[in-house]
């Protein structure tokens, strides 16, 4: 009960201080995964904020729930989540997009009880705060007219040794 | 008496270097295709100006012999001493090209790392990289486990004799089959009936985890050669975390465990002799180790007093012994190991890596056969001390056939062992010296030399630059069990000798 209220506290406190900050990235009153991995161990099983983008998809828990993994400062971290947190999220990254921002007040675990020893954040409230999107990668054309350049003179050399072997054959 | 190499043997070598990095250039039609069905122009363009590359340098290095002699064992060890980095370094100009790589040094990283199977990766924003690059990474990693050599020898591509040699220099010591392309073909069976079954197995567990059905095929394959050619790449940054899923990780750790199995093994297993499973030294070595390696990780992990239960264990801490033995899959983060395996469950993975799996096969490390080996040698050293002057003493080990130790064989396992130990103490002393920690120092250098890809934290795109050719150097030296490097070297030393050259 403790542990619910503190969230809803922190969950009403963040909103507050929140507002208007979409696609603003992570603000700075929020731990990043990195930080949750490397996370003080006494404080195993408090509550926590933590922001990161959301990637690849939410996948089906043991025993019920999803898991949503988020990814800050190159390190991801899994974020179990009820059904329908999950489907609250619009996009997961991946090659093609940028997976929304997502805000999570929740309880770390270094080793879960519940899911087999795995370090994770139980989501008592998980927030966007940023919408994510498709992702533009720039189309190079010179990158193919140079591999075509070389293939060309690969071909070219290839003819050239089997005509040397040739003439050396006979 | 030492053979040089004249003029016309770096013909030949230059030759069949030219001839394994035309080879991966016509691999990257794999990433190719992959990209232009998922229509990645932009990653389709990096692999088109890669094989130009490729192509060209591999047709430039073939032009220089163009009727090579028959292939002696030194040239056998320069081809492929050169040929795994002249392979690499192409492999990386596509990588390089892509966003995920900051400079052409972090790509050839990782190049090596996958042809390597080491699974050490300095890569940026995995988890936003082209499905074209991920193919290419883990493909790398298919055909770096069962050798570029021997990928070559399966083709018996314009080789003029010298095959077993070739095959002998990427690091295996066992002919399975009496024809060495056979073997080749052979080897490359194995992977394949491996490949589809744990292909299969994982797209059916992923897709019930709720992966859409291209991105679980995709990703079922990529893990499965990842974890059958003992490599430890992953398309997400998490590894295996990412899943959450037991199935996934009970899965991977049996393919990595088929992945340690000698091949030869494999073929007497598949011929019906079952028992040579429990009979084989290098087997029981390989038991024994990983045994006594997951009880001292427990003990570990207990002493932290945060895993709850058995499943806790054998997911984060037997998985991460035999992991360390092998592929290098991550079920734990690097602070982790530091964190709640405690010193002894530490020391006992650091152990795991440095045996590393069994010869002829995609793992790396000192290999348990040699360790037991060695073992019967110091019984044997032993028993004759305490005999008297006049008996004869023999010691039998069984490995495919009924053998009897002579110091031939204790002699080339020690010596393989010290380089080992030597290359293992020399990273981890350039890891000091980059002001890590002695114990996170040990760790990665054991890692990269045994090519397990097991990171404690200090591989990153960010660590220094000469501890990441250190790192590179361990890898290579590793992965050919360091006779054909030293070779290479030798013949490196002999060119300086002008006055050599000149008789």
């Amino acid at each position: 009960m403790m542990r619910f209220l503190m969230a809803l506290a922190l969950t009403v406190a963040f909103a507050a201080s929140g507002s208007g900050m979409a696609h603003a990235g992570l603000s700075g009153d929020a731990m990043s995964p990195a930080e949750v991995v490397a996370i003080d161990r006494a404080r195993d099983g408090s509550v926590i904020v933590v922001e990161g983008e959301a990637i690849g998809e939410h996948l089906r828990a043991r025993g019920g729930g999803r898991w949503v993994n988020i990814l800050g400062d190159e390190t991801g971290l899994g974020i179990w989540v009820t059904d329908a947190m999950a489907e609250g999220i619009e996009y997961f990254g991946d090659h093609r997009h940028d997976g929304d921002i997502v805000r999570v007040v929740g309880v770390v675990n270094i080793a879960c009880d519940q899911h087999a020893g795995e370090f994770d954040v139980h989501a008592e409230s998980l927030a966007t705060i940023a919408v994510g999107g498709p992702r533009e990668m720039e189309i190079q054309p010179i990158k193919g007219v140079v591999g075509a350049a070389g293939m060309v003179l690969a071909f070219l050399l290839w003819r050239y040794y089997r005509q040397r072997r040739e003439r050396r054959m006979l | 008496m030492w053979l040089r190499l004249a003029s016309r043997d770096l013909r030949i070598v230059s030759h069949y270097v030219g001839m394994l990095v035309v080879g991966i250039g016509l691999a990257m039609a794999v990433p190719i295709a992959v990209g232009s069905i998922y229509a990645e122009w932009a990653a389709v363009l990096d692999f088109v100006l890669g094989m130009g590359v490729a192509l060209t340098v591999g047709m430039l290095l073939i032009n220089a012999e163009t009727r090579p002699d028959r292939v002696t064992h030194t040239h056998a060890l320069a081809i492929t001493a050169l040929g795994w980095i002249a392979a690499a370094m192409v492999a990386a100009v596509p990588l390089a090209l892509s966003p995920n790589y900051d400079s052409y040094l972090n790509a050839a990283f990782d190049a090596i790392s996958g042809l390597t199977v080491s699974g050490l990766t300095v890569v940026s924003g995995l988890d936003h990289m082209a499905i074209s690059h991920n193919m290419w990474r883990h493909l790398m990693q298919l055909i770096g486990g069962q050798g570029i050599v021997v990928a070559a020898l399966s083709l018996a591509v314009g080789l003029r004799g010298g095959a077993f040699s070739l095959y002998l220099a990427e690091g295996r010591d066992e002919r399975i089959l009496p024809n060495v392309v056979h073997t080749a073909r052979f080897i490359w069976f194995v992977t394949a009936v491996y490949v589809a079954a744990g292909t299969l197995t994982l797209f059916a567990i992923l897709t019930h985890l709720g992966v859409s059905l291209d991105r679980g095929i995709l990703h079922a394959f990529w893990l499965t050669a990842a974890a059958f050619d003992t490599g430890g790449f992953a398309p997400q940054r998490m590894n295996l975390m990412y899943y959450h899923s037991t199935l996934v990780e009970m899965t991977a750790l049996c393919l990595m465990m088929a992945g340690s199995i000698n091949f030869a093994l494999h073929a007497h297993v598949w011929r019906g002799a079952r028992d040579e499973l429990w009979k084989n030294l290098e087997t029981r070595v390989l038991a024994t180790v990983i045994a006594i390696g997951s009880m001292l990780v427990a003990l570990g992990l207990m002493a932290s007093d945060r895993f709850p239960g058995g499943l806790a264990l054998l997911r984060k801490g037997v998985f991460q012994v035999i992991s360390g033995h092998s592929a290098g899959h991550q079920t734990v983060y690097g602070n982790q190991l530091l964190e709640e395996f405690g010193s002894i469950g530490l020391l006992a993975i650091i152990i795991g890596m440095a045996v590393g799996g069994s010869l002829s096969s995609t793992g790396g490390g000192v290999k348990a056969l040699r360790i037991g080996v060695i073992t019967k040698s110091i019984i044997l050293q032993t028993k004759q001390a305490l005999a008297p002057p006049s008996s004869a003493i023999k010691i039998r080990y069984h490995h495919i056939t009924e053998r009897i130790l002579t110091p031939d064989v204790t002699g080339a396992a020690a010596t393989v062992f010290i380089l080992y130990l030597g290359t293992y103490l020399m990273g981890g002393v350039a890891g000091a010296i980059y002001g890590y920690g002695i114990p996170e120092s040990l760790f990665e250098s054991v890692s990269a030399t045994a090519n397990s890809g097991l990171s404690i934290g200090i591989t990153s795109p960010s660590m220094p630059t000469g501890l990441k050719l250190v790192y590179m150097f361990q890898m290579w030296a590793g992965r050919l069990e360091f006779i054909a490097v030293l070779v290479l070297i030798a013949q490196v030393v002999l060119a300086f000798d002008l006055k050599g050259m000149r008789k």
